[in-house]
């Protein structure tokens, strides 16, 4: 019996996973033999089968899984929504809501029919009451947050401990005062359902490997660990290549990704402007270059064309992913991709010359229907201005090459010499580093 | 690291300034001759011509070298109000930067000064401004942060280099000017006037948008707007919101250059209520908005198709109000379409803030032994009705400004 030790990057819209075998008290390295190492595009295969796939390649072995590191960004998906849809919201009277006295501009964190105010005079009855108000509106709301001041002590041990027994996981502001503390609690329990989603694919999927929970590892700040809140996995990723960044001890990192194109050098923050408010966390600061991968190529209603703003991943998602007849930026690099093995099993039909063709006759007919009395842009037009925008925003950085590591699947695209870049081989670099 | 050289691609090219100016949000680009090639707003208090009018006030009186960068924030010199600092940087002899930043804790007078002199501080600016002033600390990294921006900007030797060319100059305002007549065609001609009353002044705002012998023109006129006697705003504040809401509404703010703002007229009365200039800009903010109302709602009755939905204009609330405390300030921006509080609880005790359906309630109260300062800016025509005001202890705040005693309450009501 060997044990394995599983590498996960699970994005916001594409998942690698890596499997090598370990040696008892042994740290995964690069000489141990990978066993299953695989992409999958997330819109086309959800998580829970891709790991169905890593199973099936374990058929007829006895494999039990020691530990699974994850690197994520899956919680991004998140970020255009209101949350809070089945979070309850335990606090005092005239203060329901005070987290949106920021601006208005701001996405909601709470439900306002599960908000539930307690006074000095709050009794088991009023809550029972409430509670079956509650389980009118949304009988699936199993989370509270409690937003209640020092004087209120009593009510608000009895409240927490009514919730305790109705089954509510329970997520507590320490610092009634700090709104921003106050968002990042909300925040803490209107994600509580995605992280848990993600820990049940893994665990229920890996069941016949004997996974644990407690053998989950996400990586945030400067290592992988059990102990974190759900805020933190927002960064993970980011978090991850800044530590890559450190290590190699360069001034900037550039992330070219079929995600996202980032650059990360020594600017930090420590406030996230997240869409749901402002929150304290310290953070590397990412700087978007270049026109995003999966902004959609249109054209406009004076027939000029035009990249979009919206990140169109998951809906249509790409022409490379074979769902779609609209074209997204990534769709200018298909024939680049078909080179790389890792996007070619992500993407299967990346290689066959139907795609492929499709996707040449949709630039056609987008250039054709460019306004002719204009410059119109074909295909490759269009990849010269996408590689040179990114050149002219990286330009203002001051950035040295000797100072400088490139990542993200499609760093060889930019300059052949880099290093073919995978998230899973990092990851295993750093398994040591864990809490 | 491979570079690739900057190519032209036509419209495509307002991706080079964008990326210039990417680190900004109120900013414009200009050549040597004046002309705008580019301009960036985000703010509700839009500066775009006031920009304008500020460089042409340095190019008339000085002469500007690369990496020279002068400031002011004079609002009788093309300023807004002492708060908002405007910024003229030298890119390359043919290319300027002109951008504004807020800095609350700045409550004096600017007038135009050296910051950088070919790339370095200004040491005796410097020291009177900065090293001898109590906020020290707050107004270095305040200016620092805007040397760091400018030096940014020179950093980006291609994008700097094409965009000064001056043979890319002429073909991107030839097409800006392409783009503004196909803007132009897809929209209603005609004629319409509005007229407010705004502190018993009456302001007469009239549209004609005509095309003569192929020349496209929107012109605005106000004539018959009353003199101002306490209560103006320079012309270059209400002209900027016009602009605005002009390039809004025609889809055009990636163009909008010189030979599109050469089509739009604008008369404004010398020394009447939307001409004459404050020496403080109190009044910028509300007849701004009031002036940014008019051009909506007259853009939009052109262009409607049932004239009946919109033939009576109705001011909608807007409300600025700066806290002041002990050096600290702290903005709050309240209009019908949105807020922005910014964390109002910080430095009070809050009695009660909740929101529900939309409505915004706030009473908070000063706990501090000294007083704090409201400077509060309304159109106190409509911010006293029942779904927006403001009360000092129970009193309905007006435009100006009041001191909140130890254990007074402001009070905010607010429907958005």
């Amino acid at each position: 019996m060997s044990n394995t030790v599983l590498a996960i990057y699970l994005g916001e819209t594409y998942v690698e996973i890596e499997a090598r075998e370990v040696s008892p008290n042994e740290t995964p390295n690069k000489k141990q033999s990978t066993l299953f190492h695989k992409s999958f595009f997330l819109p086309q295969s959800s998580f829970k089968n891709s790991l169905n796939q890593f199973v099936k390649s374990l058929a007829h072995t006895e494999v039990v899984i020691d530990q699974v590191f994850v690197v994520t960004r899956y919680l991004d998906r998140l970020k255009p929504f209101r949350l809070g849809g089945s979070v309850v919201q335990v606090t005092e009277k005239l203060q329901e809501n005070n987290y949106t006295f920021e601006s208005s501009k701001n996405l909601s964190l709470a439900a306002a029919s599960l908000i539930v105010t307690i006074n000095e005079s709050t009794t088991a009855e009023d809550l029972n009451t409430e509670l079956l108000k509650i389980k009118k509106i949304n009988p699936d709301a199993n989370k509270v947050v409690f937003n209640v001041g020092a004087h209120l002590k009593n009510q608000l041990e009895s409240t927490r401990h009514f919730f305790k027994e109705n089954g509510f996981t329970e997520f507590v502001n320490e610092s009634v005062d700090s709104m921003k503390n106050l968002r990042k609690t909300l925040i803490n329990a209107g994600t509580e359902g995605t992280k848990e989603e993600i820990i049940k694919d893994l665990v229920d999927g890996l069941a016949l490997q004997k996974l644990q929970r407690d053998q989950i590892y996400f990586w945030v700040g400067q290592q992988f660990t059990t102990n974190y809140e759900n805020v933190d996995l927002f960064f993970s990723a980011d978090d991850f290549l800044t530590n890559i960044r450190q290590k190699n001890k360069k001034k900037t990192l550039i992330h070219t990704d079929i995600e996202r194109l980032v650059l990360f050098n020594e600017e930090t923050s420590s406030v996230w402007k997240s869409p749901w408010g402002s929150v304290d966390h310290s953070q590397s600061i990412n700087h978007s270059i270049g026109i995003q991968p999966c902004s959609e190529i249109v054209i406009d209603q004076c027939g000029l064309l035009q990249f979009s703003q919206q990140n169109m991943a998951t809906e249509p998602s790409p022409m490379i992913a074979g769902r779609s007849v609209k074209s997204l930026v990534i769709d200018v690099f298909a024939k680049n991709l078909a080179e790389h093995s890792l996007m070619t099993e992500m993407f299967q039909n990346l290689t066959s010359p139907q795609l492929i063709q499709k996707i040449d006759s949709q630039f056609k007919a987008l250039e054709k229907g460019q306004n002719q009395n204009y410059e119109t842009f074909s295909l490759e037009k269009i990849k010269s201005f996408i590689i040179q925008q990114i050149f002219i925003d990286l330009d203002s950085y001051d950035i040295r090459e000797a100072n400088c590591i490139w990542t993200g699947h499609l760093n060889t695209l930019f300059n052949t010499q880099h290093k073919k870049f995978s998230w899973t081989s990092e990851i295993f670099e750093k398994t040591g580093s864990k809490s | 690291m491979k570079k690739e050289t900057v190519k032209n691609y036509s419209h495509l090219d307002y991706y080079y300034f964008e990326s210039l100016l990417k680190n900004y949000d109120n900013a414009s680009i200009l050549n040597a001759q004046g002309e705008l090639l580019y301009s960036k707003d985000k703010e509700l208090e839009t500066t775009l011509t006031s920009r304008l009018v500020v460089f042409q006030n340095v190019k008339k009186y000085l002469k500007l070298t690369t990496e020279d960068v002068f400031m002011t924030n004079d609002p009788e010199n093309g300023g807004y109000t002492f708060q908002k600092i405007f910024f003229i940087g030298c890119l390359r002899p043919n290319l300027f930067i002109v951008w504004v930043q807020a800095a609350d804790m700045i409550q004096f007078k600017i007038p135009l000064s050296p910051l950088l002199d070919q790339g370095h501080k200004n040491t005796m600016v410097w020291d009177s401004l900065v090293e001898k002033n109590p906020l020290k600390d707050k107004l270095s990294d305040f200016f620092n942060k805007q040397i760091t921006r400018f030096k940014t900007n020179m950093s980006s030797t291609k994008v700097l280099t094409t965009l000064s060319d001056s043979s890319f100059q002429s073909q991107w305002l030839n097409l800006c000017k392409k783009q503004f007549e196909k803007a132009f065609e897809v929209k209603a001609l005609g004629q319409h006037q509005v007229i407010t009353t705004y502190h018993e002044k009456i302001i007469k705002m009239s549209i004609a948008i005509e095309e003569k012998q192929h020349l496209k023109t929107i012109s605005f006129d106000f004539s018959q707007t009353q003199l101002a006697d306490k209560i103006s705003a320079a012309s270059h504040i209400l002209e900027s919101a016009i602009i605005y809401e002009v390039m809004h509404f025609y889809g055009l703010s990636k163009y909008l250059a010189q030979p599109v703002l050469n089509q739009v007229r604008l008369s404004l009365p010398p020394k009447s209520v939307i001409s004459k200039a404050s020496p403080t800009g109190d009044y910028n903010f509300s007849l701004q908005a009031l002036i940014r109302q008019q051009t909506q709602f007259i853009l939009q009755f052109l262009n409607a198709h049932k004239k009946n939905d919109v033939s009576k204009m109705q001011i909608k609330p807007e409300v600025y109000i700066q806290i002041e405390k002990n050096d600290e300030f702290h903005s709050i921006c309240l209009h019908q379409l949105g807020v922005d509080f910014k964390d109002l609880n910080t430095g009070f005790k809050v009695v009660e803030m909740h929101q529900k359906d939309h409505i915004y309630q706030a009473k908070i109260q000063n706990i501090h032994s000294e007083a704090v300062i409201i400077h509060f800016k309304s159109l106190d025509e409509v911010t006293n009705n029942s779904q927006h005001w403001i009360k000092m202890n129970n009193h309905l705040l007006g435009h100006g400004q009041y001191k909140l005693r130890p254990k007074d309450h402001l009070h905010i009501y607010w429907k958005v």
